[in-house]
């Protein structure tokens, strides 16, 4: 088998070059960069007019064009970028140039960073593929104006969320664990601070964003759903600069500057809540004290060795600490150091080498005024891992991208400390190891010029290792109170020292484009994701405290098929974009939970879970506004994601819980004049399903419900619909009569609509059930009845103001 | 620690959102629920205690129905000993509450170690019911503090001043041992939702670590919902259960606390009463129940408050 699919690589590999071994070339390499700070320039455009032929620079402004000799007038054009063209001798020898190329300069405050030619959504390959600009993201009017790179997203087609405050988001009908979050290549596992409501990214740090929903490369893999890929800033590497922000929540500093002027810089960018400093006065007793808050710290230094080196250092630290004597506190942490290397000037690497690091604790006695009676909760997930990418450009219609990772897990599912007067227990989860092994190589040529191709396939191997003496299997002994899974657990001698079980997939990608007419495409894809890890959830929106564990002997790794197709058309010289998908998608191995299931710190959870299949299905709309002084877009997404499970819902297909069959999201932006600019965003979505009892009793007078086991989804909660509104007033300049800046106001929920999020039944406060019934002759009892609750997480307009500025 | 961490979790989220000036807000809605078939609903425990023993009969009802719950009458309803003693229970005011009266004040229906069969038959339909009565340990003591009352413990005539309470309690050698805490003030139950505390060893959750130690914290808490008056009379009652009984309390007040952001799917709250037709539109909800009681009782008296708990 293994000859085998060393064979296939090897053939995948040699294939392209095979096929174009050309006769003499030169080649034309380098980087195109922003002649303001430095930033390497990504999807920038470099074009060949002599040839009618071009190609746009990599995630690190890297380009590589090789060409017949011959003298040449090239054209570099990047959108918010003026164009530069330049006259090259490609003749003797290969050529390095670099290009720095200007901004628009009809923006003030933002750097424009976006990697976009004109027409990219039709004539570039990939499809799915959603790309929002910082400076986009910034306009939108947001929840107490902190700019949000993951409500943003939350914005286009094809994704979602359970709701409002909701950790994480769906895309295209999967859970929120199968989205690889990624922020310098690195994955990050929690992407919010205070459960959903802001995201953990800096904008300030941030260069590009892109989210891949559909038609994923080969050189992505180990999530199922999608790939949300964050690029850092590199850091000024011209001159000191200085963005800062004061909000209500937030405030938010950072600081870009040359270390070595053109060669290296760095930038620092930090963030903190204050709603616990502005709280403070008004807590007293036993609240004096509590903290909540929120803060993140991330950094980056790059250095340019020389021409054919480069190498980035990148970190995050972020926490959400909340409690008082009782207390949690939860974040993330990465570091990702790269390298980029050019060999020759066809063949560019990328070398990462990461750690991420995602953990919590909770603690009921954060001051240890209390040692004999306490509980202490930790949980962790760690990565680490070396992944070298290699891009092959053979000639500018041809390109090899190949590579391969080792990944390493490891597991604390959970581990408590508790005392009770005085004696003290520790019990949990035991830990668990995990590796990941991955190659994958991929193709892209046009074929014609009007078809292009990209396919590729990822091998992927996982070897999991339990680190204790024993393991469980599960064992089928029938549904009943006592076993509501169905199974139980066999317990069997482990070696630690050995793999436990390992599994091991070929996940093929493939993307074809066809080109209908001069701003027109047809586009299709079919990819397969495997994923190893799953988010143990059971509740309607996760929770900073669910815990990540591994595929298992007991655990299959999640496997996703997707096809997608699309049509995209420009019109008016590109001034609208508009583009129509539809999809589906086949889930196998996905996870439920039986009634009673007990997630956190029972090492005997395997018992609990329920497996099954999933499916999911859409139609995507986009249409989107690039140029004038109006901009925005328009994005309806008619959806169904749904999944059957033995022992749930009588076996029979019940929708996701955060399946929305109507999703319409209009963004608009208006520049009135070079002073005021307006945005508004307004959403209406359909309700999530919920479950709900179907009967009532009553038990020592307390009204309960009362559910046949593994009801799913039987009501729906009513529809969602918002308005949100912000001005900008920029100045030209900031404080101390430098820099420049701005203010922001916005109106979050503009008209004051309680949006529902659930809908429950609670006990009743109500103190009319004392009263005895007319006419009676027995004593009548006090009885806790029920009622229904309709919950909405933000109950009021929220209006904002926060003021940037940039030196 | 399941349960007392998510109620926490839940207060701890509407402060952090407090503190960014936003508020949730929850409203009684009125919901149209489909109509139901009533389901037996079964609630009866059997005691070591001397005196009566009383078994509940009621059908359900639609979801959110207003009107009181129905008895079931004319049932008969009787319970067998694993000894074959049989003890009939009566309707006696037709109320649907089924009453085994002892002959003599001498004779107690439950005895430790016994298992207890009940069968109930109305309607056409059989149900039957097993149950154990499994060991408990004694209360060591009750100790009291002064103290000010939390926002819990506020309300109207409620005392702001008064004692708090902890019970010591030394749970059995051996894995899964189950108790349920009730508190009487002044010879009235503290019932309600807030007053459901079961125990499996001396822990709140299903684990082998809480085995032979004291009943933890907030378990053995006292006065959750109103603190103590000088000279009340506070009893404590710990109540053996089996560990299924123990899984139909940790559920039932699961599924009562079931709201908000990181609410689950609702369950089905366990029930050992079983229609002997699987195939009859009337099954069953509830619990049958056998349970050894210790207790202890104190009076509040100020000289013997302690100046903190030992803890």
């Amino acid at each position: 088998m293994s000859k085998l699919i060393s064979k296939i690589l090897f053939f995948l590999l040699i294939f392209p070059l095979v096929l174009f071994a050309q006769e003499e070339k030169l080649t034309l390499s380098g980087y195109i960069k922003d002649s303001k700070n430095g930033e390497g320039l990504i999807g920038a455009s470099i074009y060949v007019k002599e040839l009618k032929t071009g190609t746009s620079s990599n995630t690190y402004g890297f380009y590589s064009l090789t060409l017949p000799k011959g003298n040449y007038s090239v054209v570099i054009t990047s959108v918010g970028y003026r164009k530069l063209t330049r006259e090259i001798k490609l003749v003797v020898n290969n050529l390095n140039l670099n290009f720095e190329i200007n901004q628009d300069g009809q923006e003030l405050a933002e750097v424009i960073v976006k990697g976009k030619r004109d027409d990219e959504n039709v004539s570039a390959i990939e499809m799915s593929v959603n790309k929002i600009d910082m400076k986009t993201i910034k306009k939108i009017p947001a929840l107490l104006g902190e700019v949000d790179l993951i409500r943003a997203i939350q914005l286009l087609p094809g994704v979602s969320t359970v709701g409002e405050g909701a950790t994480g988001f769906n895309v295209r009908g999967g859970a929120v664990d199968q989205n690889l979050v990624l922020m310098d290549e690195a994955p990050v596992y929690n992407s919010s601070h205070l459960f959903g409501f802001f995201s953990i990214f800096n904008p300030d740090a941030v260069k590009d964003v892109k989210l891949i929903k559909g038609g994923i490369p080969a050189q992505y893999g180990g999530r199922a759903s999608s790939i949300l890929d964050i690029r850092m800033k590199e850091g000024n590497a011209k001159n000191l600069e200085i963005n800062g922000g004061i909000g209500l929540i937030f405030s938010r500093l950072s600081i870009e500057a040359p270390i070595i002027k053109d060669k290296a810089s760095f930038i620092i960018a930090g963030r903190r809540s204050y709603a616990d400093v502005l709280a403070r006065p008004f807590l007293t007793g036993n609240s004096s004290g509590a903290q909540f808050n929120f803060y993140d710290v991330t950094a980056k230094v790059n250095y340019n060795i020389n021409q054919n080196n480069s190498v980035f250092l990148s970190g995050y630290f972020g926490r959400d600490v909340f409690g008082n004597r009782f207390g949690f506190n939860w974040g993330n942490s990465t570091l990702s150091l790269r390298w980029n290397h050019v060999f020759s000037s066809k063949l560019f690497l990328n070398a990462t080498a990461f750690y991420s690091d995602y953990d919590y604790l909770l603690d009921t006695d954060l001051k240890n005024i209390r040692p004999n009676n306490q509980f202490r909760w930790t949980s962790d997930i760690e990565n680490t891992s070396i992944k070298p990418d290699f891009t092959y450009y053979i000639s500018p219609n041809n390109t090899l991208t190949f590579g391969g990772q080792i990944l390493t897990y490891g597991f604390s599912p959970g581990s408590a400390n508790a005392s009770s007067n005085g004696a003290k227990v520790t019990f949990g989860s035991p830990t668990k190891d995990a590796t990941e092994y991955s190659a994958y190589v991929g193709n892209e040529i046009k074929v014609s010029p009007k078809i292009s191709l990209q396919y590729g396939v990822r091998f992927s191997k996982y070897d999991y290792k339990s680190k204790e003496d024993i393991y469980y299997e599960r064992r089928f002994v029938g549904i009943s109170d006592a076993y509501p899974s169905g199974y139980d657990l066999d317990t069997k001698l482990n070696d630690k020292n050995k793999i436990l079980q390992s599994f091991s997939n070929f996940e093929p990608r493939f993307n074809l484009k066809l080109e209908t007419g001069i701003s027109s495409s047809f586009k299709a894809s079919y990819n397969r994701m495997t994923q190893y890890i799953h988010l143990m959830s059971n509740t309607a929106a996760a929770t900073p405290l669910d815990v990540w564990t591994s595929s298992t002997n007991n655990i299959k790794p999640q496997l996703v098929d997707q096809v997608a197709l699309g049509y995209f058309k420009n019109f008016g010289d590109n001034e609208y974009e508009t583009s129509l998908e539809v999809y589906y998608k086949d889930f196998q191995n996905q996870i439920d939970y039986a009634d009673r299931a007990n997630l956190f710190l029972n090492p005997t959870f395997e018992k609990d879970l329920l497996f099954g299949k999933g499916r999911a299905y859409g139609l995507e709309l986009y249409i989107k506004k690039n140029k004038g002084k109006l901009t925005g877009w328009v994005s309806y997404t008619l959806a169904r994601t749904e999944r059957k499970i033995e022992g749930l819902n009588n076996g029979d297909w019940f929708p996701n819980r955060y399946d929305r069959t109507h999703t319409v999201n209009v963004v608009a932006q208006y520049e009135l004049t070079k002073k005021w600019s307006f945005g508004a965003n307004f959403a209406y979505i359909t309700g999530v399903p919920y479950s709900l009892s179907e009967r009532q009793g009553y038990f020592e007078n307390i009204a309960y419900g009362i559910t046949t086991a593994g009801v799913r989804g039987n009501i729906r909660v009513p529809a969602y619909n918002r308005l949100d509104i912000s001005a900008t007033k920029k100045n030209k300049k900031a404080l101390f009569g430098k820099g420049e800046s701005e203010w922001v106001f916005s109106v979050y929920n503009l008209y004051n609509r309680r949006n529902p999020f659930s809908i429950y039944t609670q006990p009743k406060d109500d103190n009319t059930t004392n009263s005895v019934d007319a006419g009676s002759p027995q004593e009548v009892e006090k009885l806790v009845k029920n009622e229904a609750i309709q919950l909405s997480i933000i109950g009021s307009f929220i209006p904002s103001v926060t003021y940037n500025f940039k030196f | 620690m399941k349960i007392s961490f998510k109620n926490s979790f839940i207060i701890l989220l509407n402060l952090g959102l407090i503190s960014l000036f936003l508020t949730s807000c929850e409203d009684v809605i009125s919901l149209s629920v489909p109509k139901t078939e009533p389901y037996i609903v079964v609630e009866g425990n059997i005691t070591t205690l001397a005196g009566e023993q009383k078994i509940i009969l009621t059908n359900s009802q639609d979801l959110l129905t207003e009107s009181r719950p129905i008895p079931i009458k004319n049932a008969v309803v009787k319970v067998t000993d694993d000894l074959g003693k049989i003890f009939e229970f009566k309707d006696v005011k037709n109320d649907g509450k089924y009453v085994w009266i002892p002959i003599n004040k001498s004779e107690i229906m439950g005895v430790l170690g016994r298992t207890y069969s009940l069968e109930i038959q109305t309607e056409g339909d059989i149900f039957k019911a097993v149950s154990k009565i499994n060991r408990v340990p004694k209360i060591d003591s009750i100790v009291y503090r002064l103290d000010d009352a939390n926002s819990r413990q506020k309300g109207l005539g409620k005392p702001d001043r008064g004692y708090e309470g902890q019970f010591y309690a030394i749970d059995l050698k051996g894995v899964g041992d189950c108790y349920r805490v009730k508190v009487y003030k002044n010879d009235t139950l503290e019932n309600g939702v807030d007053n459901i505390v079961v125990a499996y060893d001396a822990i709140n959750t299903k684990s082998p670590v809480g085995d032979g130690i004291t009943l933890s914290f907030p378990l053995r808490r006292l006065g959750r919902n109103e603190l103590y008056r000088e000279n009340d009379r506070l009893k404590v009652e710990l109540l053996s259960v089996t560990e299924a009984h123990f899984d139909f309390w940790t559920q039932f007040r699961q599924e009562l606390n079931n709201a908000g952001l990181f609410a689950r799917p609702s369950a089905r709250i366990p029930s050992n009463v079983i229609n002997t037709n699987p195939k009859s539109s009337k099954q069953a909800s509830g619990w049958f129940g056998t349970s050894a009681v210790s207790s202890l009782e104190v009076k509040i008296d100020k000289t013997k408050a302690v100046k903190e708990f030992n803890d």
